[in-house]
């Protein structure tokens, strides 16, 4: 996979082929070739005119050379030459010909009512285009999103639009936002009717982004075609964010818990009694038939005049090893794929449920793939999510590497779990090591729980609501 | 849509139907006014009450039908109609559209087919009430575009995400019905919208209005989309005709519009008359003729056929003659006008010639000329004074005088049958009034006491009054027998057909002209505006060898028409509206000559003057400073325009002088921001991101989450099997809190505090360099 960054952003930008910025370039090209071949301007008003209507084409060419050049090179539109967009709807384009058709008419029949209609329709049109254009002057548009989001879990994105200007305000103005990613390309729109002088507004807009992964924000355009409807001026703003998305998180099935050892079930019962696991102090209580009497605590028992008993919680979870096997075929199927996004959704599951319910207990990561990941529970778990969202498999995936990862874990009681496409294979390889004995004493290895990476096998474990 | 979808219905309908309204009024016909009742039926059946609506395949065989009716309007009709047939089709269509659901691109539909029919009426009217109309109209259509292009925004934004379109434009998330989110809280929004359109129309009218100066004519071609005859909406009525039907003018001796501006000249000098001069070259009521018409029939007054026109001089070498610059509305005929006696004529606007009938001594356009607009033409003429033959008594002292006729002709020797023939024919059913005649003339030879006897008995006699009733009594009797011996009241027209009859009667050739007789001197614009109510005829007859001019109609005309002046100086409206009909029709008959006169060598002056304001600075300036010092002493002139506009100047050069401070004061503020964020930013990466570097190069990095103290205490952890002693495991937490205090507290270290810092993080890369051999434990998050 290639991952996406802030610096290939622009490279990712569709090309385009402006067939707008072509005929405006034809029209001005042509223009010019008319005047100078039959002198119609020139004749009539002079070498004025003829200043004036080659100024025009000179205009009309360099502006649609400047959309042709802006389309086919992306990259550019953020850095000046074609930061404006332009669009010219069906309604403008319809509008500009009707123009053109009473221009005509008048300058044939020598009608100057007619031109007059033409000149009220001409100044509706180039004051919409001057108020678009306006209007996207000396304006900012920030992006609020939090940093990182489970897939599958509804968020939204705040964006906020700032007018700086001190006398005009703005009006139906669109931000278009894109989120990109490798499997998936989505777009939002959030309309502003109105932000007054040197003021702001805020809009949002909502997303469920459902592959993990880096999602890129951005560029954002903001357009308006305020307010005839017949020109759309735009600007691109070149403001990316990245947004991190964890593998979905599901819910752990009866299964599951089966397949847990049955000291687990004690997990969170409080004893009066100490023992080599009672090593949590969980509250003090009154005296009951058959507490141990070592558990009184006679301060308290003193200060309020009956006895009272110290509570210790046990804390004999084991250590749970989560070993993923990143492998796949040089070209994996659909439903490869889709059973590796399950594996990894299934090992975040896993991860945060063994952290959120066996507290200190400790919890150890390992995975190969295009990249390998070793991780334990002293480090933030945000860095291995991080790590999850992001991972990719391989078919240069080491299972030795795999093992040899997880062996340097140091651990004690380890409930070890292997997530494998290729379980008879890995099977093999552990039989193999541990033949040779290089295991060594990291004999928990031999009891590691293997589980096939299918949709079938999986779904015993994992459900999503 | 959205919960605008009402403002929109309502606006589409209003527009829509001003457009055919306008169209209906241009056209003069029925068909495009029906828009309305369909319009508004469409709006509370379709739109609101959602009762009744045309499917799409009615709609196509409704449309065939339109395109069907309009071919055979094209096929059938001349120019006129093949137009009309295109401009009837969008009314079909428009109809059409209406009587379905509509969506935004119908909507957007019905606006481009009003501005179509908008179109159509400029090509078949050209009068001053369009302009209002248009401007109303453009209010509308942008308030309307404004309000569809808000809808279709908010019916392309979805709260949610959504796929690219490649990728079936499906929702990703899951939809929620979004309503109009965007105008949640915008109560005032359509009143704010409203506003921005009102102000957005004024500016559209303005940028029009320079558009439409600037842009060359420079005309394509020779085309005329319309021959001479008017178009049925074209009302040219202005009271001239070059058919003189009795009894027609009674409206138009009411109605105020403006028919002709008159600018004078002195030939000789080319000084510019102003009003104290006119009369002396004028009178204080002067003719303007037109058509000269001769034969009678029935009630009607035409001039006969068979006259040979040639193209008429433009120069003639003559002194004392006055030149007139003339601004013709558009009136149906090719008749031009001019006052006093005109020898030459030139176009103004176009190379179109200019006709002239040497027997009638008439000015006329050629026919294919396009009658369907204003024209300008120079005219130059002998002048006369007329007034003395309004009053018989002057009649007899001064009658016939050469000099003081207001037409002297002179005619070649020989054989005339115009004026023996053509000019003495008397209708055959007339005998009474030729009876009348003769007995009024009994006993008199002198054809001048003849004239003179008539002149009284019509217009001092008192026995006929001038009235605007054109009730007949006796319809079975020719109408001019009919006001003579019955009414006796009447219009010039009545008053010029009896006394060019009775003259014809006792054997005086005469005629009848029409035209126009008085006007107003605008001070404004300095020329002589003549209204419709100013049309005239009157008598010309060809007495002892000479042409003179009688009018026989009484005193009532004339107190009627200044009575009606009077009113049009007095009343502002009716001074606003004829001051908007003036520019109207001086836009409306711009050409590529006015331009360069009015426009284009004006701003090339004003130009070149300013490039040598430029070079010449100090001239300039101690003539402003002259100018500002006469200024400033004078408080009267404070008062006035000349104070108007120095306020404006002053509080603008306030304004901006203001505007600069803020800006330079803005400018200085974001300068010393900057710098105090570029001091902050190095000073944190001096120390810390070195020790970020070295923790890092141990593969220990910090995490966006994590703070300063996190992240030194996690490193802390990590790497405390490799850090040798508690010095260099106390080094992190010391980073993190001097890190923390520059940071944040804004207190920068002293050159002994850096020192330190420095040397702890040497001691802390060597320390861990010296491990590289027994890498740290840490788990590495690759």
């Amino acid at each position: 996979m290639r991952l996406m960054s802030e610096q290939n952003t622009d490279d990712r930008l569709p090309r385009t082929f402006s067939t707008q910025g072509l005929a405006a370039m034809m029209c001005g090209l042509g223009l010019a070739a008319f005047e100078m071949r039959y002198q119609f301007m020139l004749m009539r008003l002079g070498l004025g005119g003829r200043i004036v209507v080659m100024l025009l084409a000179a205009s009309l060419s360099i502006w649609g050379l400047k959309e042709v050049i802006a389309g086919l090179f992306p990259s550019l539109g953020h850095h000046g030459l074609a930061r404006h967009r332009f669009n010219w709807p069906m309604s403008g384009r319809i509008y500009a010909v009707i123009m053109m058709v009473l221009f005509i008419g008048s300058m044939l029949g020598r009608s100057n009512t007619l031109l007059m209609i033409f000149c009220m329709l001409a100044a509706a049109f180039v004051l919409n285009g001057w108020m678009s254009f306006t209007m996207l002057r000396y304006i900012d548009v920030d992006r609020s999103l939090p940093p990182r989001v489970m897939a599958g879990e509804p968020s939204s994105v705040e964006l906020t639009l700032r007018n700086r200007k001190s006398w005009l305000s703005i009006w139906v103005m669109t931000v278009h936002d894109q989120i990109r990613h490798h499997a998936d390309h989505l777009v939002a729109d959030v309309l502003f009717l109105r932000v007054g002088p040197s003021s702001e507004r805020s809009g949002h807009y909502r997303m469920l982004l459902n592959e993990r992964g880096r999602y890129l924000f951005g560029p954002m355009q903001v357009n308006t075609r305020f307010p005839l409807g017949l020109v759309e001026r735009g600007l691109n703003l070149a403001k990316t964010d990245t947004i991190l998305v964890y593998p979905r998180v599901g819910r752990l099935t009866p299964g599951w818990r089966n397949q847990l050892p049955s000291a687990t079930e004690l997990m969170q019962q409080a004893v009066s009694r100490g023992g080599p696991f009672n090593d949590e102090f969980h509250k003090l209580r009154e005296y009951r038939v058959g507490d141990d009497l070592r558990a009184v605590h006679w301060r308290t028992t003193a200060r309020r005049n009956e006895l009272m008993i110290r509570e210790f919680q046990e804390s004999r979870d084991r250590q749970l090893l989560f070993l993923l096997d990143g492998y796949h075929r040089g070209s994996p199927t659909h439903d490869e794929r889709n059973a590796m996004e399950l594996a990894l959704s299934f090992a975040t599951t896993v991860c945060i449920d063994h952290l959120h319910n066996s507290r200190e207990s400790p919890l150890a990561f390992a995975a190969v793939g295009e990249q390998q990941i070793a991780w334990e529970s002293r480090q933030p778990v945000e860095s291995l999510l991080d790590s999850l969202a992001v991972f990719e498999p391989s078919m240069d995936a080491d299972p030795k590497a795999l093992l040899a990862a997880a062996m340097d874990f140091n651990v004690g009681a380890t409930r070890t779990i292997l997530v494998t496409p290729r379980p008879v294979s890995i099977g093999k390889t552990l039989a193999e090591m541990s033949t040779r004995d290089e295991l060594g004493r990291r004999g928990f290895l031999q009891g590691v729980q293997i589980v096939s990476m299918t949709e079938a096998d999986l779904g015993r474990f994992i459900m999503f609501e | 849509m959205s919960s605008l979808t009402p403002l929109v219905q309502i606006s589409v309908t209003v527009m829509v139907s001003l457009a055919s309204l306008v169209f209906a009024i241009a056209e003069g016909g029925p068909i495009p006014a029906l828009t309305v009742p369909i319009a508004i039926g469409s709006l509370l059946i379709v739109d609101r009450m959602r009762q009744f609506s045309v499917g799409p395949m009615a709609a196509f065989a409704l449309g065939l039908m339109a395109i069907g009716a309009a071919g055979i309007e094209l096929a059938v009709g001349g120019i006129e109609a093949r137009l009309l047939s295109v401009a009837h089709l969008s009314v079909y269509l428009t109809w059409v559209i209406l009587v379905q659901q509509k969506d935004t691109r119908a909507y957007w539909w019905l606006c481009g087919l009003s501005v179509l029919q908008i179109a159509v009426s400029a090509l078949l009217a050209s009068d001053a009430w369009l302009g209002v109309v248009w401007a109303l109209y453009l209010l509308t259509a942008i308030w309307t575009a404004a309000l569809l292009s808000v809808a279709q925004a908010m019916e392309r934004i979805s709260p949610v995400t959504k796929r690219e379109r490649n990728r079936h434009g499906q929702s990703d998330g899951s939809s929620q019905p979004s309503g109009s989110p965007a105008l949640q809280g915008e109560h005032a929004f359509p009143a704010r919208l409203a506003g921005s359109a009102a102000v957005m129309s004024v500016l559209s009218l303005g940028v029009a209005t320079i558009f439409f100066l600037l842009i060359p004519r420079v005309w394509i071609g020779n085309f005329q989309l319309f021959d001479d005859t008017p178009l049925p909406g074209s009302r040219t009525l202005t009271g001239f005709t070059e058919q003189v039907t009795l009894g027609d003018m009674g409206e138009i001796l009411e109605s105020d519009n403006l028919v002709m501006e008159f600018a004078f000249f002195e030939n000789d000098t080319g000084r510019k008359l102003t009003e104290k001069d006119l009369p002396k070259w004028l009178g204080t009521d002067p003719f303007f003729r037109g058509a000269l018409l001769d034969l009678y029939e029935n009630g009607r007054w035409q001039r006969a056929e068979g006259f040979e026109s040639d193209k008429a001089p433009d120069f003639v070498a003559e002194r004392g003659l006055l030149r007139q610059e003339v601004t013709l509305q558009p009136i149906g005929s090719p008749t031009l006008f001019a006052a006093g006696e005109m020898l030459a004529a030139r176009s103004l606007v176009s190379k179109e010639n200019v006709l002239q009938y040497e027997t009638l001594r008439m000015f006329m356009r050629p026919r294919e000329a396009q009658l369907s607009q204003s024209y300008q033409y120079e005219a130059i003429a002998r002048p006369e004074v007329s007034d003395v033959l309004d009053d018989p008594a002057s009649i007899r002292a001064d009658r016939f005088n050469g000099e003081r006729c207001f037409y002297e002709g002179r005619r070649r020797d020989g054989p005339r049958p115009y004026l023996n023939q053509r000019l003495l024919n008397y209708p055959s059913n007339l005998a009474r009034l030729r009876t009348l005649s003769l007995e009024l003339t009994d006993g008199l030879t002198d054809p001048a006491e003849k004239v003179d006897r008539l002149m009284h008995y019509l217009k001092g006699s008192g026995e006929f009054n001038y009235s605007l009733n054109l009730a007949i009594e006796d319809p079975s009797i020719d109408p001019v027998e009919d006001f003579v011996f019955n009414r006796r009241s009447g219009h010039c027209e009545y008053f010029a057909s009896a006394l060019a009859l009775m003259l014809r009667g006792v054997g005086i050739p005469s005629r009848v002209a029409s035209g126009f007789r008085g006007g107003q001197f605008n001070n404004r614009t300095e020329r002589f505006e003549v209204r419709e109510w100013h049309a005239h005829a009157w008598v010309e007859a060809f007495v002892n060898g000479r042409w003179v001019t009688l009018d026989p109609t009484p005193a009532g005309r004339s107190s009627s028409v200044v009575e009606m002046d009077r009113k049009q100086r007095s009343q502002v409206w009716l001074g606003l509206a004829g001051e908007f009909r003036y520019w109207w029709s001086t836009g409306v008959s711009l050409s590529n000559q006015n331009q360069k006169q009015f426009i284009y060598r004006p701003i090339q002056s004003a130009f070149s003057a300013a490039w040598e304001s430029m070079r010449d600075v100090r001239g300039t300036a101690a003539q402003l400073g002259t100018t500002l010092k006469t200024f400033l002493s004078d408080p009267r002139r404070w008062i006035s325009w000349q104070g108007g506009v120095f306020a404006f100047v002053t509080l603008s050069l306030l304004s901006g002088l203001v505007w600069l401070f803020r800006k330079l004061v803005q400018a200085v503020r974001r300068g010393e921001k900057n710098q105090d964020a570029l001091v902050r930013q190095q000073t944190r990466v001096e120390f810390y991101e070195r020790f970020r570097r070295i923790l890092s190069k141990e593969g220990v990095r910090s995490e966006p989450t994590q703070t300063a103290r996190e992240f030194a205490a996690y490193a802390t952890a990590e790497l405390k099997p490799v850090m040798q002693t508690d010095e260099i495991r106390g080094i992190p937490s010391v980073v993190a809190e001097q890190f923390n205090r520059v940071r944040f507290g804004h207190d920068p270290l002293t050159d002994e505090e850096i020192r330190v810092i420095d040397q702890s993080l040497n001691d802390l890369e060597a320390g861990l360099r010296r491990n590289d051999a027994n890498p740290p434990q840490a788990a590495q998050v690759t």
